[in-house]
């Protein structure tokens, strides 16, 4: 692994756990979860930060955090209480951590020192009068130790200029030689400029394993280096007080093993199929006693790792090939079945669809790879909505509901920035402040809720609050003073609530630095468009306001329903696709789109004229009937193709503009076949027809 | 230097060419559009293949001419003359698309672009190029890099990332479907 | 010369030059082939005039010592402190038969 590779993998890692921090402390700040139940957490989170950034000299974030983990420290020894000033510095510390590690990846960002030392300060309040020095070792602290060193020196190394005795005159400095024994061992054909030797040194000294390690540093690759462990540190290791530790990491932690031993026995591990402990035995690295203290310790703590810790990291860009791949069987697959289906031979159709069946097995198993349950996104929330609550002023209670539903990874990615924008309106000026909510018989504390469900093929996403409401005049007038409509204009609901995604418009009296970096709400939409979702608000005066935001589950690979019309192909989402029947003219009730289905009315679109294709219809025409959230309709195609599973191509972005086609696919044939995006295309639809109506 | 006219080459020994020649900057591919000779630095293009089995995109302006499928990718297809202001490629046994490679944002796209015929791959230093001429050029002034005169010809040599700029595109096309 | 043997009444005075190093080792040694064949069972290796001593010189030190077992070697250097900081360092007693096993 490069450095390049490693700093990325720090990044990452310490992202992941100062988000843990994060929600630790906003559940016991809100009373959800005892400091006891995750003060190791977060004292584990600062604990791991601080360590890796050791590795790599990141010396500032190590000594920030080493007053973080101390202080930490004393609230888990019950030294310390949590209260909310210490809760408040602990939130404060994250973020500067936070910024700390980000600034890492972005030099752009500015760190601000002063107020890096005005937490330090206040840290370092509440530890001992006299502060402790900031260490920056990455192995505990020990008192002298006498280690045994016992290097082979390789042939080469007068001739390169490593001469043992500098070595040794380093060794010197770092403590006592006790005793240094060297011991040749010549050859018959001796060359007085090839070394035989092999030192066996005892030192009496206080440094680290890491720092002995370093002193052989330039010989590391020529000659065979072992430093013992001596048999003070089993014990410590025995009164190690971590949970949650991999073995490695705990022989890391108590001094046994340095990290680039461990790296090496790791390396041993992966590619001889050997357990670590074992390799570590067999580098002579520990000795055997040790491994097995160390592999008690761990399984100790094994089971009481939560289930939820059990994950991989994986390369997405692997995963994408890996969905890519499944993506060409299932079109093979329908090729084989469009064949077979001619050959009409029984035994064979039926191995097939078992294979079929196995198929789309793996590929729902792969795609389920990318799903990532929303609540990840919700969370982040949940330290917005407290921020901003103390910076307003404003008693607001956040309730998640569904957080389990899944998207798309890269769905979820994309929202989260329209989603906090939501949250921030709702904040500002959605919910009112207390005593106005007083005023008007409301509780004082409000209500946002967020919410997430599957719905017919679809993933519906709501930010509700129990606020102001939407002024539909207030609205409307100032659309009108902004010119985004005349003021003759005749508007649904809907339409005056929508108007807030015009850009330039704010109904706010000030812009606060909170909702938003100067976007407005016209961003949102499109973020959402984007995905190839829609957007909706329901709102009513003094009650509150829901924004609903429904988005196709953009799967790499739907199933689909193909039909053609003119001498297009297009293919109709399976799950939205409810029946077919056959057209007739007659069907059509007075002269509009509308027909009788069973004795419900249902409207239909020609997709012919929406489209504006060839005129001439060549036999008969059929209607599909489709479902989309809770609306229906029916789409008026020429034949029928069945069912057939496609990979979704996304279109180029150049075709953004396009209402109703929401991605290609490659047919089996090699022919490509446009997927419609219903939702879309029903909103295309009436959109145009209310057009026609007003001229 | 060759004349323009006489070398066409097939479109197997261009592509051969785009694949070895070094991407050199002063290397184009010479195409016609009805009776005018253009350019386009061979940096951008990607191969050369005939035009077939175009897939109609609805409600799209006429420059769009759909979507392709190149082993496995969607691929735009533009037609020049259109997007020139002159009329429509007519499709015969010459016409062909150039597959580009153009730069969006962070990444690369790939589109086609519809051709009468392709001429060859030849050098033109930078020297030879001139500024474009103010006056009866029909074709919008930032889509032309320079004109060079080759023999008897004048070669318009074009800016890719313009021609195909998908903004732009996208613009046109949200104006019509508006 | 990097080595200067000369034998005295029944014992061997070896005597190291200026530099006892890597860059001197290999003259050494050839010069040092010479005991081989020489009776004496009694050698002194003087070191007093050695200024630049490393472990390459340390090493052909001890393989003299170790390469003729049927003489007794006595390390001698005169409290020259080049020599004898080394010599501490790998807790190489001089004067008894060295701290080859």
């Amino acid at each position: 692994m490069d450095m390049s590779e490693a700093k990325s993998l720090f990044f990452e890692e310490s992202m992941g756990l100062l988000e843990t921090m994060e929600s630790c402390l906003l559940e016991i700040e809100s009373g959800e979860a005892s400091v006891e139940s995750h003060i190791d957490a977060i004292f584990r989170a600062a604990h791991t930060i601080k360590g890796s950034a050791g590795l790599f000299g990141y010396d500032h974030i190590v000594a920030f955090t080493h007053s973080v983990e101390s202080v930490l420290d004393k609230v888990r020894s019950r030294e310390l209480a949590m209260d909310e000033a210490l809760i408040n510095l602990c939130f404060a510390s994250q973020d500067h951590l936070t910024t700390m590690v980000r600034q890492l990846q972005d030099s752009s960002i500015e760190l601000d020192f002063h107020a890096g030392e005005v937490l330090l300060e206040e840290l370092n309040r509440y530890l001992d009068p006299a502060p402790e020095v900031t260490e920056v070792a990455s192995a505990p602290v020990q008192s002298s130790e006498n280690w045994q060193i016992d290097i082979q020196y390789g042939p080469d190394v007068f001739r390169d200029g490593m001469d043992p005795l500098s070595q040794l005159g380093f060794l010197s400095t770092l403590g006592e030689l006790q005793q240094v024994r060297v011991v040749p061992h010549f050859k018959d054909d001796f060359d007085p400029e090839t070394c035989y030797l092999q030192l066996f040194i005892e030192l009496n000294s206080a440094v680290s394993k890491k720092e002995l390690e370093d002193v052989f540093e330039f010989i590391q690759d020529s000659s065979k280096i072992q430093i013992t462990v001596p048999v003070k540190i089993s014990q410590q290791l025995e009164q190690q007080d971590v949970v949650d530790e991999k073995l490695g990491t705990l022989l890391v932690q108590a001094g046994a093993v340095t990290e680039r031993e461990l790296a090496q026995a790791l390396h041993l591990h992966k590619t001889q199929e050997i357990a670590l402990g074992e390799a570590l035995v067999q580098q002579g690295v520990v000795s055997k006693d040790l491994v097995s203290t160390a592999l008690d310790k761990q399984k100790a703590t094994e089971h009481k790792r939560p289930a939820d810790f059990q994950f991989l990291k994986v390369e997405a860009k692997k995963l994408d090939l890996l969905i890519n791949l499944i993506g060409e069987l299932v079109t093979s697959g329908a090729e084989m079945d469009s064949l077979l289906s001619q050959l009409e031979d029984d035994k064979i159709s039926e191995s097939f669809s078992i294979l079929t069946s196995l198929l789309e097995q793996i590929r729902d198993g792969a795609l389920g790879l990318r799903m990532v349950q929303i609540g990840e996104s919700f969370s982040r929330l949940r330290r917005i909505v407290r921020d901003v609550s103390k910076e307003l002023d404003k008693d607001i209670n956040l309730v998640i509901d569904g957080a389990e539903t899944e998207l798309d990874k890269t769905m979820v990615e994309k929202l989260s920035d329209p989603l906090m924008h939501i949250v921030r309106n709702a904040l500002d000026h959605g919910i009112e402040p207390k005593e106005l909510r007083l005023y008007k018989g409301k509780p004082a504390q409000g209500q946002l809720k967020l919410s997430a469900r599957h719905e017919a093929g679809s993933v519906v996403i709501e930010i509700s609050d129990d606020g102001a409401g939407l002024n539909q005049q207030k609205i409307r007038q100032k659309a009108i003073e902004k010119g985004i409509i005349s003021a003759d204009r005749d508007l649904s609901e809907q339409d005056i609530f929508k108007l807030i995604f015009e850009p330039g418009f704010s109904t706010a009296a000030a812009v606060t630095n909170l909702s938003g970096r100067g976007v407005g709400m016209d961003v949102v939409r499109r973020n959402i468009e984007e995905l190839r979702g829609q957007i909706q608000i329901f709102s009513t005066l003094d009650q509150g306001t829901t924004f609903s935001i429904r988005l196709p589950l953009t799967l790499a690979i739907i199933d689909g329903f193909l039909v053609s019309v003119a001498n297009s192909k297009m293919v109709l989402p399976l799950n939205m696709v409810q029946e077919c029947i056959e057209y007739h003219p007659s069907l059509q009730t007075h002269g509009r789109n509308y027909l009788d289905l069973r004795g419900e009315v249902l409207p239909f679109i020609r997709l012919r004229d929406l489209f504006k294709l060839s005129a001439v219809p060549c036999g008969r025409e059929n209607i599909v009937v489709v479902q989309y959230g809770s609306d229906r309709a029916g789409l008026v195609v020429d034949s029928l193709h069945g069912e057939l599973q496609a990979v979704i191509k996304p279109l180029n972005s150049m075709f953004k503009s396009l209402r109703g086609i929401g991605g290609s696919t490659i047919l089996g044939s090699g022919d490509i076949g446009l997927i419609l995006d219903i939702p879309q295309l029903v909103q295309f639809a009436t959109n145009l027809e209310m057009q026609t109506c007003q001229q | 230097m060759s004349t323009v006219t006489n070398r066409s080459q097939s479109n197997s020994q261009i592509n051969d060419s785009l694949k070895h020649e070094e991407l050199h900057p002063e290397h184009y591919l010479t195409f016609l559009l009805r009776d005018e000779y253009f350019g386009i630095s061979i940096s951008s293009v990607k191969e050369i293949i005939e035009y077939d089995n175009v897939t109609s995109i609805p409600l799209m302006p006429d420059f769009v001419k759909g979507v392709l499928n190149l082993r496995g990718e969607v691929v735009p297809v533009i037609d020049l003359s259109i997007r020139f202001n002159k009329p429509a490629t007519e499709v015969q046994k010459r016409t062909c698309i150039i597959i580009m490679e153009i730069p969006y944002e962070d990444q690369i796209v790939t589109l086609g672009a519809v051709v009468d015929s392709v001429c060859e791959v030849m050098e033109i230093p930078e020297k030879s190029i001139e500024a474009a001429p103010t006056f009866g050029a029909r074709i919008r002034a930032q889509f032309i890099l320079g004109v060079a005169h080759i023999e008897e010809h004048f070669v318009i040599l074009l800016r890719g990332d313009r021609v195909l700029s998908i903004d732009e595109m996208a613009s046109i096309i949200d104006k019509v479907l508006e | 010369m990097s080595v200067q043997i000369t034998p005295k009444a029944d014992f061997l005075v070896v005597e190291f030059g200026h530099d006892l190093t890597i860059f001197t080792v290999r003259d050494c040694y050839e010069a040092l082939k010479k005991l081989t064949g020489m009776r004496m069972e009694k050698v002194i290796l003087d070191l007093s005039a050695v200024n630049d001593f490393d472990s390459s010189g340390v090493q052909l030190v001890l393989w003299v010592m170790q390469q003729h077992t049927d003489k007794t070697f006595t390390l001698t250097h005169s409290e020259n402190p080049a020599v004898s900081r080394v010599l501490q360092l790998y807790s190489l007693e001089f004067g008894s038969d060295a701290a080859a096993t």
